[in-house]
């Protein structure tokens, strides 16, 4: 057999679509050559690092959904190929992205075991072990966090497939296994799993800005934190702005926007805030399924805890952090006071793959920082395929008197083509673009742009793939629009 | 004398790319991989006191990894197109040389500039398969080619990536 035949055999075995005669031949060739089984799983180490490089997101889904029944027969069609049996629920996952070895390492631990890094001292304080003097979380350490191997390791990669990160970090800096050393890491999208020294797993969703200051503590400059705490890393610490959230026996998340508040939602266990005062630390306790705002000067308030802000984002879906929560389905109506909501900026899927008909004016294409919408018009061609998706926000009531600001960020596994911010554009792209049976003013006149002056920030990441917002309102309500390309064309050009 | 947790740990994160094409190479299907991956992570800390070092560890794993593989493969699959059980065992001993070569970090590095030097329909190909996921007819169908000859291009594709790789990586070693 030649070399070409047993890879393009050993091709279809992976994927399913070999045939009982051919499955017989790569078995022959695999017996008893060495150099074929050297050749089989070289490919297959191959595909899995191309899998976990290259993204992957949908792999799974699409072969799950062959096993489980939703296409019948994965394969050649009209050929004998391998017949699936039908569906085997999915167990539920942990949401936590793709394998949370770490994670499930870490909660396995049902004994007190205390993870020794080489080279770190514990402190057993609940702020764990410090480094280079950087364990209140207000130090400042240069450089990145990607380890040298010049001092202790604080943490370990534990996924990070598909992250975009920062600061000069290479992707292939960041592969599962790496050390990390004390110091800043800047992840601007993606989702990324680390395991600190002492046991705590922590997911990062970007854009999140994050200081790690000892191997049970970071710094929380921005961005979205979600922490797995076993009992080996009790005390787990994250700082933020207002002051520092210390784990009692928990998981958690954390949200810090650009002002530096702190959201925090207690998912299971319990957490204490501790603020410094003149008089000594303020401690305030925080049990499940509640939820506070963290002021950046210490102060809390109760917020609505809502878990769905924490889960990890579905296979192919945008990875939505923040106050952003995608949500399954339009309501009947997004027209002013119809579907409020001061704590979240609900984002909804409206038409998947959709080419334009026409001529789209939108208000932003290019990547940036914007604060100024008005007169901003560009068109995108008529022809151009696009998966629109629209984020709303209104809040309760509304008072010209009161403005309450959300905010987050999302990223597509595509680019960005355009993002509709002015009431005019949107009006004119309801029709196509938009749900048919949802409401989404009640006349022409009803304002639902982003204004300028008001505190309506837009950013659009250089690789088109993120974008951020700060949204703000008082009596108004915000839509904004985001067409990203749907042709996979698109993608593969990028 | 039983192993440490974060032996258990290290090796289970630094060897997730082998132990996960291991696992796939038996069930083919990546969500049912992952999951037996996680089971057999958790069991391996679970069942700690049983396993003495490192070397114990590597075969434990994939001892269970194929136990477990082969269970969810009978579970899921009326008649399922396997690998005989003496090529698993040819292959086994390979498995553990390539865990022993210390992480997939040198692959991803070579795979990034070979990857680069495919050809554009390549590019998109591979772009499909491995980032798009799409496999067997809907890969055939989203390149307007029949099936046959997308999994000859894919061949092509996979070897002139396994020779620039080798080439790569003997090159950082040299």
């Amino acid at each position: 057999m030649r070399d070409d035949d047993f890879i393009n055999l050993t091709l279809r075995y992976l994927d399913r679509v070999i045939t009982r005669e051919e499955m017989d031949m790569l078995n022959a060739a695999l017996a008893d050559d060495a150099e074929r089984q050297r050749q089989f799983r070289e490919l297959c180490i191959r595909s899995q690092v191309m899998r976990d490089t290259l993204g992957g997101r949908r792999a799974a889904a699409d072969e799950t959904a062959a096993l489980t029944g939703a296409a019948g027969v994965a394969g050649v069609a009209g050929g004998a190929t391998e017949p699936v049996a039908p569906g085997v629920a999915r167990r539920l996952r942990l949401p936590v992205r793709v394998l949370a070895i770490a994670a499930a390492v870490a909660l396995a631990a049902t004994v007190a075991v205390t993870l020794l890094w080489p080279g770190v001292t514990h402190d057993d304080h609940g702020g764990g072990a410090t480094t280079a003097g950087t364990g209140t979380g207000t130090g400042t350490v240069t450089g990145t966090a990607v380890a040298t191997g010049g001092q202790a390791s604080v943490a370990m990669v534990a996924d990070a497939a598909g992250a975009v990160w920062g600061d000069g970090i290479a992707p292939g800096m960041m592969t599962a296994g790496g050390n990390l050393d004390a110091g800043p890491l800047r992840l601007e999208s993606g989702v990324a799993q680390m395991m600190f020294a002492r046991g705590a797993a922590v997911t990062l969703i970007g854009p999140t800005d994050v200081e790690l200051t000892g191997d049970n503590r970071c710094t929380l400059r921005r961005g979205v934190l979600v922490a797995y705490v076993p009992e080996s890393a009790h005390g787990f610490t994250v700082d933020v702005p207002g002051g520092s959230i210390v784990d009692l026996g928990t998981r958690f998340g954390v949200y810090v926007d650009d002002r530096g508040v702190a959201e925090l939602h207690v998912l299971a266990g319990r957490v204490e805030t501790v603020r410094p005062t003149a008089t000594g630390p303020k401690t305030r306790e925080i049990t499940e399924k509640h939820a506070i705002y963290f002021g950046a000067t210490g102060e809390t308030i109760d917020a609505a805890f809502d878990a769905r802000r924490w889960t990890t984002p579905k296979r192919g879906e945008p990875i939505v952090s923040g106050q952003i929560v995608m949500l399954p389905a339009l309501p009947t109506s997004l027209a002013k006071g119809a579907f409020e909501n001061d704590h979240h900026i609900a984002m909804f899927l409206e038409r998947s793959g959709v080419t334009l008909r026409s001529n789209v004016k939108v208000t932003l294409t290019e990547p940036g920082a914007y604060d100024k919408y008005d007169g901003r018009g560009v068109t995108v061609p008529k022809g151009t395929k696009v998966t629109s998706y629209l984020l709303h926000y209104d809040t309760v009531g509304g008072s010209m008197q009161e403005w309450k600001f959300l905010s987050g960020a999302v990223t597509f596994d595509r680019p960005i083509v355009g993002v509709i911010a002015m009431t005019d554009q949107l009006n004119a792209t309801d029709d196509m673009l938009g749900v048919a049976g949802v409401t989404y003013r009640e006349g022409k006149g009803t304002a639902r742009h982003l204004e300028d002056g008001e505190g309506d920030r837009v950013t659009i990441s250089a690789d088109r793939r993120t974008l951020t917002l700060y949204l703000g309102t008082s009596n108004s309500l915000d839509h904004v629009r985001v067409l990203v390309a749907a042709d996979a064309d698109t993608k593969a050009k990028e | 004398m039983s192993i440490e947790q974060d032996t258990i740990v290290r090796v289970l994160v630094r060897d997730r790319a082998v132990l996960l094409a291991y696992i796939w190479a038996i069930v083919r299907d990546n969500h049912l991989a992952e999951d037996i991956l996680q089971d057999v992570s958790v069991l391996a800390v679970n069942k700690r006191d049983e396993i003495t070092d490192e070397e114990h560890l590597h075969g434990w794993l994939r001892q269970t990894a194929r136990y477990k593989s082969l269970t969810a493969l009978d579970k899921r699959e009326s008649s399922p197109m396997r690998l005989d059980d003496r090529v698993l065992e040819a292959l086994e001993a390979g498995w553990r040389s390539e865990s022993a070569d210390g992480g997939t970090a040198d692959l991803v590095d070579a795979l990034q500039h070979c990857l680069g030097k495919l050809s554009g329909y390549a590019k998109h190909l591979v772009e499909l398969r491995y980032a798009e996921g799409l496999s067997g007819q809907k890969l055939a169908d989203a390149v307007d080619r029949n099936l046959n000859t997308v999994y000859v291009a894919l061949t092509r594709i996979h070897r002139s990536l396994g020779d620039c790789v080798r080439q790569q990586v003997n090159e950082q070693q040299a």
